[in-house]
């Protein structure tokens, strides 16, 4: 079975043809996607969730502990990159990047809201907030723990202690904006979306997920802009982001493997198998850092 | 005489960061010939760029 790290190793075969393409690319600023954001409001405490709470209790507690993992990480995970992210709007280099990163910080803590009403309304954890995030972190696995608590916080800090620290902010958005929303919240929304979907089921966490994803499509895409930017005006950066996904990649492997599994063997969650999961992941990262114009494959050779 | 509408040759573009699918070039990363009409990209196809999925675009007059 090809992991995430076996496929970065490996490169992408049979593709690419029209790099210098990709690399040219016109992204949108932040400054336009600001005013996107001001055009896709929405509101967490607004979407009715009674039709969750019918199908939670009526669905096996098999297929609740399999779906578990899933919520958690997100759950979890928007806690964290909410709390983790100041130091990227400190660092801010103009008016509008300003504007939309104070947007994204605020996106976060809507996203956590989304999770905590659900855990709080339809899964029935009574208790706060702060002890329904603890019960969640019981679902995950340590590589997640160790790239959330670990090089996030670690990163973060680092950025606000220097704002204006250009290599600490490209370290901070590769991992956040490539490496977390780009390749791991995306594999996950896609996924757990297209199950629900299919199954008909949680329509009201559904209809949050969906916007919560709309959201992430406008963080990615400032983090694409943001590099590719950096990238061309000066082309050493090239490697330092290389380098630094070559250190958060086999982390990040390991966040997708479901606690308890072999990482070795072939497993299954939610109808996906893992050759699935890992190829739609890599091929997100993949897509999106040629857009930036650097060859992950060479990096991992070189490396 | 009016504009004939052409699907084949309709660009989309993604809401979410802007990227701009053309069919005569086609997305050979995403595994999408050049030639291939929007009607034709699966589903599962999603934007290069920011992740976006194929219902995230909208039709692009440029």
């Amino acid at each position: 079975m090809a992991s995430l790290l076996d496929l970065t190793s490996q490169g992408d075969v049979g593709t690419i043809s029209d790099e210098s393409k990709l690399s040219n690319i016109k992204l949108q600023d932040p400054q336009q996607l600001y005013e996107l954001w001001e055009r896709q409001p929405w509101q967490a405490h607004a979407i009715d969730l009674s039709q969750d709470r019918e199908d939670w209790a009526g669905i096996s507690e098999e297929e609740r502990s399999r779906l578990s993992w899933n919520l958690s990480s997100f759950f979890v995970g928007e806690e964290r990159v909410t709390t983790q992210f100041s130091g990227l709007v400190m660092s801010h280099e103009s008016q509008g990047e300003e504007a939309f990163l104070t947007t994204q910080q605020v996106d976060e803590a809507r996203h956590a809201q989304h999770f905590n009403r659900f855990y709080e309304q339809v899964l029935k954890l009574d208790g706060s907030f702060e002890s329904r995030l603890e019960r969640a972190r019981g679902d995950l696995n340590q590589s997640f723990l160790d790239l959330f608590d670990g090089e996030l916080v670690r990163s973060g800090l680092r950025l606000t202690e220097n704002p204006g620290d250009v290599e600490a902010k490209i370290d901070f958005v590769t991992l956040y904006h490539m490496i977390i929303e780009g390749t791991l919240a995306l594999t996950g929304q896609f996924f757990l979306t297209d199950y629900l979907e299919q199954h008909e089921l949680l329509p009201g966490f559904l209809e949050g997920f969906r916007l919560i994803s709309q959201d992430e499509h406008r963080h990615v895409a400032y983090g694409t802009w943001y590099l590719q930017q950096k990238c061309a005006e000066d082309p050493s950066h090239r490697r330092q982001i290389a380098d630094r996904l070559m250190q958060l990649i086999p982390l990040a492997a390991g966040v997708l493997v479901p606690p308890g599994v072999d990482p070795t063997g072939p497993y299954e969650v939610l109808g996906v198998t893992s050759d699935e999961t890992n190829q739609f992941a890599f091929t997100a990262l993949n897509r999106r850092l040629k857009v930036i114009g650097i060859d992950l494959a060479a990096a991992a050779a070189a490396a | 005489m009016s504009a004939v509408f052409s699907p084949v040759a309709e660009k989309w573009i993604c809401e979410p960061c802007g990227m701009i699918y053309d069919p005569a070039e086609g997305d050979l990363d995403g595994g999408i010939p050049p030639g291939t009409a929007w009607v034709d990209i699966p589903r599962t196809w999603t934007c290069p760029v920011c992740g976006a999925r194929k219902r995230d675009f909208v039709p692009y007059d440029g």
